[in-house]
């Protein structure tokens, strides 16, 4: 690879903080306050949430640039052979972490437009939720269609509008309510930041749970540092300065928030930024319901194309019934795994309410990564042979974060464990499915004719072909490990690799390929991010 | 070439494993064939059977989603009225007597 086609330092910067920005912080600030009930506590959070995200973007270095296989932390613990381990969280991905991810967006998006819809119309509050949930599931079936089809073109213009709607609503949040406390002299709410803080622990881990949300993504360089010129020292700073300009942003937009709203105000809805602007902007309040209805709807496309795909590639693998690997060969969709993700995010959004989806989505989440890190651990202290281009990290770090996710994982099971539980059951149950299915390999001759009728049934009604592996298959199997070092030495997107949580931007570029819908930006964006744009493509 | 190999896939019946594979995993001598081929699936998509299945299932999906749409509108449109009305409810003045 060409040396002058790599990310530099303003590049890989300007590629963390698109990534990380998107739909979260639009949604939790709430779910936030709700837990800890303080201003001064719930921005501490948030910057103490961008310090666990440092952490653990600079450790997934080390684990990104070790284990260069497809599959992210599937294949980190797969490194180590604990299949089963892998197998379970694959299953908790499937179920419960992607569909309640596109349910939280699905949601979400109904409240911001009801807020939108109640300038013009008075709407009985008895009938708020319902209205809402119908709003939202009629945008997940839509999506859904759309996601049927492969529509590169408008998938890509789409994306560049949802970025604009992204940063126009940041940038407008944060000036109004900077103008309000500096001109107007409104800071009433913030004179005492600290009253009424909750300091449990449970309280602060759910806070915790709330902030990691909006920061997902931070593990983005994990799988472009092969692309990044002197990754030893640009992708550390890369990584401090783009978080910390986040975290900027974030704490900003909070405290726009606060200038303006009180807690039980902000505690009391979900969609926090258009009651903030009905309070501030007057006759064009409804520009930001607006700006973040289309946001939301790139994000939930986002995770419905990344759950799909992993379902699929999953099922791929045989570790699925063989149905979800279904593909319609004229545009590349697996539409069986799409619907089958619409229909779980519609099942799991009656299980909870938007705190609870967030419990479910991060203890899943953060559950997976403690058993990464202490495969990492075993990588480096058994010294088992990795890419020769590995990036080191301190051990100290490795252990820190270790310890975080700990935490992060251990509380919620005392404290809400009828949220922990859906995500433990899941994973007891893909224990028992990989010993039965993979380990012990029993395939009664009624399961095998099923899953032919069923893949046959799929096939028609979907206008599919099924695209299974010979077999059973497992990564990072003995073979692969002799031939490591032998491999190229760098890695760029591919579209072999699994498409990763969060990470809207990373998942539309994959998907579109070259990325021609961007091009039609290069002539009036920054330098930096034309470097970006050329990198990626 | 893409739809070769998923053809491949499809009508392949047997696979075969190198020498090193069989040490390392269980020799599978034939995998059960999952779908069917191209061609199969072309004439049996063609059957009155499955045409009625395949629109069903598609009125069946934007039938939901009408319905859903419907509902929401439904409900903003006639509780407005509903709420309106009662926002209409005439004061009653009362005059303090001396």
């Amino acid at each position: 690879m060409d040396e002058s086609h790599k990310m530099g330092f303003l590049g890989a910067t300007s590629y963390v903080i698109g990534n990380i920005i998107g739909s979260g912080i639009f949604i939790t600030p709430a779910s936030i306050l709700r837990n800890v009930d303080s201003i001064g506590l719930s921005l501490l959070i948030w910057v103490l949430c961008a310090v666990i995200a440092i952490l653990g973007a600079i450790c997934y270095i080390e684990l990104g640039t070790s284990i260069r296989e497809a599959g992210c932390d599937f294949a980190y613990i797969c490194y180590v052979k604990w299949y089963s381990i892998a197998f379970a969280f694959m299953w908790v991905s499937v179920l419960m972490t992607y569909p309640a991810t596109i349910a939280i967006c699905a949601e979400t998006f109904g409240q911001y437009l009801i807020e939108g819809l109640k300038q013009y119309y008075e709407i009985d509050d008895a009938l708020v939720p319902t209205c809402q949930k119908l709003f939202a599931y009629s945008l997940l079936f839509l999506v859904t269609w759309m996601n049927f089809f492969e529509l590169s073109k408008f998938a890509a213009r789409f994306q560049i509008l949802a970025t604009i709607a992204k940063l126009f609503s940041c940038m407008l949040i944060i000036g109004t309510g900077f103008y309000f406390y500096f001109v107007k002299g409104w800071h009433g709410y913030l004179e005492n930041p600290m009253q009424g803080s909750k300091y449990g622990t449970g309280n602060l881990i759910l806070g915790f749970y709330g902030g990691l949300w909006a920061f997902s993504g931070w593990d983005v360089l994990n799988y472009s540092t092969g692309e990044i010129k002197h990754p030893k020292r640009n992708v550390p700073f890369a990584l401090l300065t783009g978080i910390s300009v986040v975290t900027a942003i974030y704490v900003a937009i909070n405290v726009a928030y606060f200038v303006v709203l009180d807690v039980e105000t902000v505690k009391q809805s979900d969609a926090v930024a258009a009651i903030f602007s009905r309070e501030t902007l007057g006759d064009f309040a409804n520009v930001v319901p607006f700006l973040i209805g289309i946001l939301l709807i790139g994000s939930l496309n986002s995770n419905l194309f990344s759950g799909s795909r992993y379902m699929y590639a999953a099922a791929r693998q045989g570790h699925l019934p063989a149905c979800f690997s279904c593909v319609n060969t004229e545009t590349e969709s697996p539409r069986v795994a799409v619907l089958a993700q619409s229909v779980l995010a519609l099942v799991i959004s009656y299980i909870g309410d938007l705190d609870t989806l967030i419990t479910y989505v991060m203890f899943g989440f953060w559950a997976q990564r403690i058993f990464s890190l202490v495969a990492l651990l075993i990588i480096r202290h058994n010294h088992i042979p990795v890419h020769p281009d590995a990036v080191r990290v301190p051990l100290f770090c490795i252990y820190l974060f270790l310890a975080i996710t700990v935490a992060l994982v251990i509380i919620p099971i005392f404290y809400e464990f009828q949220s922990t539980a859906l995500a433990i059951a899941i994973c007891l149950f893909g224990f028992v499915l990989y010993y039965v299915f993979i380990h012990k390999a029993i395939f009664p001759r009624w399961l095998v004719a099923l899953n032919k009728k069923v893949t046959l049934w799929c096939c028609i009604l979907f206008d599919c072909l099924p695209d299974v592996k010979g077999g059973v298959q497992l990564l990072a199997s003995d073979s692969s490990q002799a031939l490591l070092s032998e491999r190229l030495s760098s890695t760029r997107l591919s579209d072999d690799s699994f498409p990763d949580l969060h990470s809207d931007e990373k998942n539309i570029m994959r998907r579109n390929g070259s990325a021609a819908g961007l091009k039609m930006l290069i002539s009036s964006v920054p330098s930096s991010l034309v470097d970006l744009i050329s990198d990626v493509q | 070439m893409r739809t070769d190999s998923v053809t491949d896939s499809c009508c392949s019946s047997e696979y075969s494993y190198c020498s090193c594979d069989c040490v390392k995993q269980r020799k599978v001598a034939e995998v059960p064939q999952i779908g069917y081929s191209l061609d199969e699936l072309n004439a049996k998509r063609e059957e009155p059977k499955w045409r009625v299945a395949r629109y069903t299932a598609i009125a069946m999906f934007w039938g939901i989603w009408g319905a859903l749409l419907a509902g929401s509108i439904l409900i903003i449109v006639l509780n407005n009225h509903d709420v309106a009305s009662t926002t209409a409810a005439p004061t009653t003045t009362t005059t303090n007597g001396q």
